[in-house]
């Protein structure tokens, strides 16, 4: 009796291990669904938190009441931390829960176009789309219109401690890279004489984890010394110029040369050189505008110039984009969430929580404006990133090099032959 | 009439089935979790696949490519170098902090010293790895400012080659010495006091005890130690995450770290699972010399 006992509740738990793994019905339905009972379409949209006020979740729900009320649909607004980012898209569409709507950035979204997960957006832009929207250009990958840029904005600006200019005698502003190393030569560091620098005259974040850190970084430089990555056609890897050669070299300056980047540099990350800057411990640091913003609230007697100039000015702009999913069973429907969500009306509501410079005619500029010109007059000058298949390998590459420059272990020709050498191998498989 | 060897072999049937059914939650288990996986794994490691599209047959190019990607290679030594660094200090750490507690502090001190060393152990590898981080920055960091108290100049610690690593060495150290010495103090409660009584008889003093009959009876838990050491060392990768990125440069990027770029930042599952696979073996290898050279032979 005791056997059989034993043996039934063994039986159970075999059988309840094996219910658990299938799946139900109503669990794995697919990223979108029509409910006969309610006639209700469904859609999931994957966002970012882009909200400066942490209620990414309960802004868009507001936005888009009045789209679910139109359409008679459910939107699904999942929140997706920047942390694991592409893995939860890539684990998302393996798995068929991926969403309807999704939002990229330019070093992914490449990759995603390859694997056909993007699905064109062209058979749905009309002749006022194309004359309402602002940056579509940039949304135009690989011959097709494969997303519609929805942030173009938080811009990497140069901004700079007013008062510790003035305490070195530092009083025009550097316009050029010379005047840079001139006036940062002229700050002193070790301001209480106890023999540690307590001021920094430059500082970067070097540290950062990810390769977001050479938006700020990095590609100003390349782009002020009149260089760029990518070919137009995004078959080669273009560092390897005068121009790419020339801005490596002025980092390396910097670091070395002159000792205007600290040798913690390699150590700092975002929000390390944010915590600095607002400590009034730096002179120069160049960060978003999204973070200058807020520099408002501390004690900083501060001010920006859009970037340096070398041949010409330059520097970064964000331009992520909303994307249609192939595997959405409902297009037509998603394309109009997206048009929706672009529209004027919605954009002014979204950028009250997020505040980003218009990204179509249809809506007035709602950003800080502090930097209105900069989108306004200076739109020439700002750069986002190419989108290339593999681009991710080669920023990876690329950034662990100027890394390895920064601790002395690589020179500037090494960090240019050598990333150029394996970007190369990348663009070709 | 039943026939005696009919009926033992029936009973015997019986039982090896009972017995089969008793096992088959674990072993359904371990099939699903780790068997599959391994082979599907090694499937993957010969084709061309980035998780969305089907994966083609490409034979051995993945491992072509790995064998001369320098990337591999500096993982590889990062990994070594972290396991080599990390293993012995712990196990040393964790035997020497038992035979302490369990000689001198057999009391409730002892029991809040043992518990404190253990909270480590529980915290999440991504929060600690956070929070050393910060208290690692070179400007105004805790660390620093403790070492700036004795006069010692501010310690890159995050920024430099050698450095980042050796941090991130002494943060996993930090975090498992509390594991090991849970098991190495029962392991030296275990041991009879009639040894230490007799060696102490025969003039024996306290570190000849503790080498020749606390460390030989303790033989099987270091066998323990090291090995499980070993293979959590050789899987590092979110305490790297969070606390370097793999930086500065190539610094401290390990095997998993590299698995999981290829993957999730490459999206060529392919090759990750190459990657994955020669860790494995090299495991498997590390394990085989640990057994030959530590298990107890008696």
């Amino acid at each position: 009796m005791k056997k059989l006992f034993s043996l039934f509740l063994t039986s159970c738990l075999v059988m309840s291990m094996l219910s658990a793994c299938s799946s139900s019905s109503s669990s794995s339905s697919g990223s979108s669904s029509t409910s006969s009972t309610a006639k209700t379409t469904e859609l999931t949209l994957w966002m970012p938190p882009l909200s400066n006020n942490s209620d990414d979740a309960e802004m868009w729900a507001g936005i888009l009441a009045p789209f679910e009320a139109e359409n008679n649909a459910k939107v699904s607004v999942e929140i997706i931390p920047w942390s694991n980012y592409e893995e939860k898209y890539l684990t998302g569409i393996t798995s068929g829960f991926g969403p309807d709507v999704g939002y990229m950035y330019m070093e992914m979204i490449s990759d995603f176009i390859s694997m056909e997960a993007v699905e064109p957006l062209d058979s749905y832009m009309t002749a006022e789309d194309k004359e309402n929207y602002l940056y579509l250009e940039n949304g135009f990958i690989n011959g097709a219109q494969y997303c519609m840029p929805f942030v173009v904005g938080n811009a990497a600006i140069m901004v700079y401690n007013k008062d510790i200019l003035e305490a070195n005698g530092i009083t025009g502003i550097p316009a050029t890279w010379e005047d840079f190393i001139a006036a940062c030569q002229k700050i002193k560091t070790d301001t209480d004489g106890d023999g540690t620098a307590d001021i920094y005259r430059y500082i970067d974040r070097w540290g950062n984890t990810a390769i977001s850190g050479m938006n700020t970084a990095f590609y100003p430089y390349l782009w002020q010394a009149g260089g760029s990555l990518f070919s137009e056609d995004g078959t080669e890897f273009t560092l390897d110029s005068e121009a790419g050669r020339e801005a490596v070299q002025f980092l390396y300056d910097l670091r070395f040369t002159y000792d205007i980047l600290p040798e913690e540099t390699t150590s700092l990350a975002k929000a390390d050189c944010l915590e600095l800057f607002n400590s009034g411990k730096a002179a120069f640091c160049v960060m978003e505008a999204k973070n200058a913003a807020s520099l408002d609230n501390t004690d900083i007697n501060w001010d920006y110039i859009t970037s340096l100039t070398k041949e010409t000015m330059g520097t970064f702009i964000a331009s992520d984009s909303l994307v249609l999913m192939s595997a959405s069973e409902n297009k037509d429907l998603s394309m109009k969430l997206i048009r929706y969500m672009t529209n004027g009306d919605a954009m002014a509501t979204f950028h009250e929580s997020a505040p980003f410079p218009p990204i179509a005619k249809d809506e007035e500029y709602h950003d800080n404006t502090k930097f209105e010109t900069i989108y306004e007059q200076q739109r020439e000058y700002l750069h986002s990133l190419a989108a290339v298949k593999g681009s991710y390998t080669i920023y990876e590459a690329l950034y662990k090099n100027l890394q390895l420059m920064m601790i002395g272990e690589m020179t500037p020709d090494q960090v240019v032959s050598e990333t150029t050498s394996y970007a190369q191998t990348v663009l070709a498989e | 009439m039943t026939s005696r060897p009919a009926r033992k072999y029936g009973m015997k049937a019986s039982e090896a089935g009972t017995g089969l059914l008793y096992i088959l939650p674990s072993f359904v288990l371990l099939l699903i979790f780790h068997v599959i996986p391994i082979a599907m794994t090694l499937f993957y490691s010969f084709t061309k696949y980035n998780a969305v599209q089907s994966a083609s047959f490409i034979g051995l190019a993945n491992y072509r490519r790995l064998f001369s990607d320098s990337n591999v290679a500096t993982s590889f030594f990062n990994t070594i170098l972290y396991t080599v660094i990390t293993v012995p200090l712990q196990t040393m750490l964790a035997l020497l902090f038992a035979e302490l507690l369990a000689k001198k502090s057999r009391n409730r001190w002892g029991g809040i010293v043992r518990s404190s060393l253990f909270i480590p152990v529980i915290c999440s590898m991504v929060m600690v790895g956070i929070i050393w981080r910060i208290l690692l920055a070179t400007d105004g960091g805790f660390v620093n400012t403790v070492l700036g108290v004795f006069g010692i100049s501010q310690v890159n610690w995050l920024g430099g080659r050698w450095s980042s690593l050796m941090a991130v060495c002494m943060i996993g150290v930090w975090k498992n010495v509390g594991y090991f010495l849970v098991i190495f103090y029962a392991g030296v409660m275990d041991i009879p006091s009639s040894l230490y009584e007799a060696a102490k008889v025969d003039g024996a003093s306290g570190t000849q005890q503790f080498f020749k009959i606390t460390l030989p009876m303790l033989r099987p838990i270091t066998y323990l130690a090291v090995t499980l050491g070993t293979i959590w060392s050789f899987q590092v990768f979110d305490l790297v995450y969070t606390m370097t990125g793999g930086g500065p440069g190539r610094s401290t990027i390990t095997l998993v770290y590299t698995i999981y770029t290829s993957a999730f930042k490459e999206y060529n599952m392919g090759y990750s699972s190459a990657v994955s696979i020669l860790m494995l073996v090299i495991i498997l290898l590390v394990s085989a010399v640990q057994k030959a050279l530590l298990r107890d032979k008696g």
